[in-house]
């Protein structure tokens, strides 16, 4: 118990830095956050520039305007978009949705193909299986998301015409699970590629790592069954140390998806992130990398307490 | 007995360096050995662009442009007339270059850090860690995509970019090797013979440190890569008209040079997937050749 309260704790200094440099990246970097008002070859008046700095509260010092930003935000409020003034919050639950569709459909690929195989192989070193896959595997782990939704893109949608070349919906379908599955395809698969092959390759280690222990020969001399060494020893020794990669792989899948939105059109976080950035839409980036960050955070505690419970010995360090 | 120490050839006698012995290891490796002789050839076909490409990089030639590849041009032309065999070879000088600088870069903030981190313990380790931590929550992309949108394009600003936010796996890494060498003798008798920390630290620490550092920064030249191609690819990389791997492919973000001009962005693209590679190799049997206690 005490073991979660202490890495509880210590994320919440880490949580409040981050708001800090997200704050004072965008309001401490040159070039005024209003610039995205200003065209550039009009010029902007004084009165227009002083309303426009009263209206978005930019004549206050810089940390009464954190301050006010955090309040809001812990009440939900975000803020509204440069663009177009929509409501930051809602834009981004409603994108959230989407890309936790697309960056779950992928994890749950990665995790369950890359564990499987990865024990597969693992128990059959020198096999034919073993060295077809950990070939394989190097141009996995050579293919992050934007090299392979490109090439996915082109070989299964363009030339081979079996999925389609973006969005989350065919245009005049009603909205139904197949369809959604469809398009889930590409772009779940080509981001799942990488993370795939990289547990894949931990988890083969992990199982042949953990072949070679004591405690699985002193199993074997006792007399117990092959079978039950192997899984109820073997393999559940060697699950541990993939469970910290799982949660370490979540910023990348997070980055990846921003390619993989990008490439495949899919109505999500990254794509939202990667216009509002381009047009310095600041309120909108602002919530979005506070999003990004609680995610991260989160996913970090939930794999150091996953750790904790599968490896009863962490909570006593 | 005829033979005596005094005979024995005098090559047999000598000590082979460890690194002479890690080589050897790394030899043994067809795959290891694959992916050096791999990334050798792209390193040379880029340092030598000027020589065999057959036109100027940068040079338009509307007259001929949307090509498909031909006698006169190798690998065809683009939407603009430039030669595409000389714009890979161009952008490989220009990928390769933002690769290892922003690697290095980020390796020696990693380096620093870390081993300042590990060897000092206490309150400095636990501030650096928790910065590190609050660098390692950003997704990289996120975050430098924020920070280019005000300091703008430039090969410059892209490797700095890349350096500033890559360094924190290699600070924990080396902050872990610190950490666990700093109980050993050797460091015991130097600091009691009343050696300076940082002599301490740099001249009998780090040769020690070495070893999965090498491996680590091959990753690191293969992220920095990736990331520029990333950047570019999204348009706040490297500014055409200078060619570099990421930004050829973003022409391939409309649908119709994804679909009908393939070979504008195919060869930047295989490009990026051989370099990764190869590096992977490199990187996977530099890991082996310094631990032999590796199994795989």
């Amino acid at each position: 118990m005490q073991y979660f309260i202490r890495r509880l704790l210590i994320n919440i200094p880490v949580l409040f830095a981050v708001t800090i440099v997200i704050y004072g990246l965008i309001n401490l970097a040159p070039g005024d956050p209003i610039d995205f008002f200003v065209n550039e070859e009009v010029g902007i008046s004084r009165e227009d520039l002083s309303f426009l700095e009263e209206q978005f509260g930019l004549n206050e010092p810089v940390y009464i305007r954190y301050a006010k930003w955090i309040r809001n935000a812990l009440r939900g409020d975000l803020g509204f978009r440069f663009k177009n003034g929509d409501d930051v919050a809602e834009v981004l639950v409603q994108r959230l949705q989407h890309t936790l569709i697309l960056m779950g459909s992928a994890l749950a690929i990665a995790i369950i193909g890359g564990v499987l195989l990865g024990v597969f192989v693992g128990l059959r070193q020198y096999s034919f299986w073993d060295f077809t896959l950990t070939g394989l595997s190097f141009i996995g782990i050579s293919m992050p998301a934007f090299i392979a939704g490109i090439f996915g893109l082109y070989i299964f949608s363009v030339q081979l015409g079996w999925f389609p070349s973006g969005g989350m919906r065919t245009v005049g379908v009603p909205p139904n699970p197949f369809d959604l599955l469809y398009h889930l395809v590409l772009p779940a698969g080509t981001l799942a590629i990488l993370q795939l092959a990289t547990f894949m390759r931990y988890t083969r280690f992990s199982v042949l790592e953990v072949k070679q222990a004591d405690y699985i020969r002193t199993a074997q001399a006792k007399g117990i069954k092959a079978r039950l060494v192997t899984w109820r020893h073997t393999v559940r020794n060697a699950i541990l140390p993939v469970v910290t990669i799982i949660g370490l792989s979540l910023p990348t899948l997070v980055a990846g998806a921003l390619f993989t939105e990008t490439i495949y059109s899919w109505p999500g976080m990254g794509s939202l992130f990667v216009d509002a950035v381009l047009v310095r839409d600041y309120p909108m980036v602002m919530g979005i990398m506070l999003v990004v960050a609680l995610v991260v955070l989160l996913a970090n505690l939930l794999t150091d307490f996953a750790y904790g419970m599968v490896d009863p010995r962490i909570r006593f360090e | 007995m005829a033979s005596s120490i005094a005979e024995t050839p005098l090559k047999s006698r000598v000590a082979v360096s460890p690194a002479r012995k890690a080589w050897l290891r790394f030899r043994r490796h067809p795959l290891a050995m694959l992916g050096l002789a791999l990334f050798g050839a792209i390193v040379l076909l880029s340092l030598f662009a000027p020589i065999i490409d057959r036109y100027p990089p940068n040079q338009l030639a509307l007259r001929d442009r949307f090509q498909a590849p031909s006698a006169s041009h190798f690998l065809g032309t683009d939407r603009v007339g430039r030669d595409i065999w000389s714009r890979t070879l161009h952008g490989g000088q220009v990928s390769l270059l933002v690769g290892f600088s922003a690697a290095l870069m980020a390796m020696s903030i990693g380096v620093i850090l870390g081993a300042v981190s590990g060897y000092y313990g206490g309150l400095v380790d636990m501030l650096i860690m928790r910065f590190t931590d609050v660098v390692m929550t950003f997704p990289q992309v996120v975050i430098i995509l924020t920070v280019a949108t005000f300091v703008g394009q430039g090969i410059t600003n892209v490797i700095v970019l890349i350096g500033l936010f890559s360094w924190p796996g290699t600070a924990r890494l080396v902050r872990g090797q610190v950490l666990s060498l700093r109980e050993e003798q050797f460091v015991k008798a130097a600091r009691s013979l009343g050696a300076r920390d940082s002599v301490i630290i740099f001249k009998h620490i780090m040769p020690s440190v070495i070893a999965p550092l090498l491996a680590s920064l091959t990753f690191a030249i293969n992220g920095a890569v990736l990331l520029e191609a990333g950047l570019s690819f999204l348009g706040v990389g490297i500014p055409l008209p200078t060619a570099s791997w990421g930004n050829m492919l973003e022409t391939a973000r409309s649908l119709d040079v994804l679909q009908d001009g393939p070979w504008m962005w195919l060869p930047p693209a295989i490009m990026i997937l051989l370099n990764v590679l190869s590096v992977n190799f490199i990187g996977d049997g530099l890991r082996d050749a310094l631990d032999p206690k590796h199994i795989i």
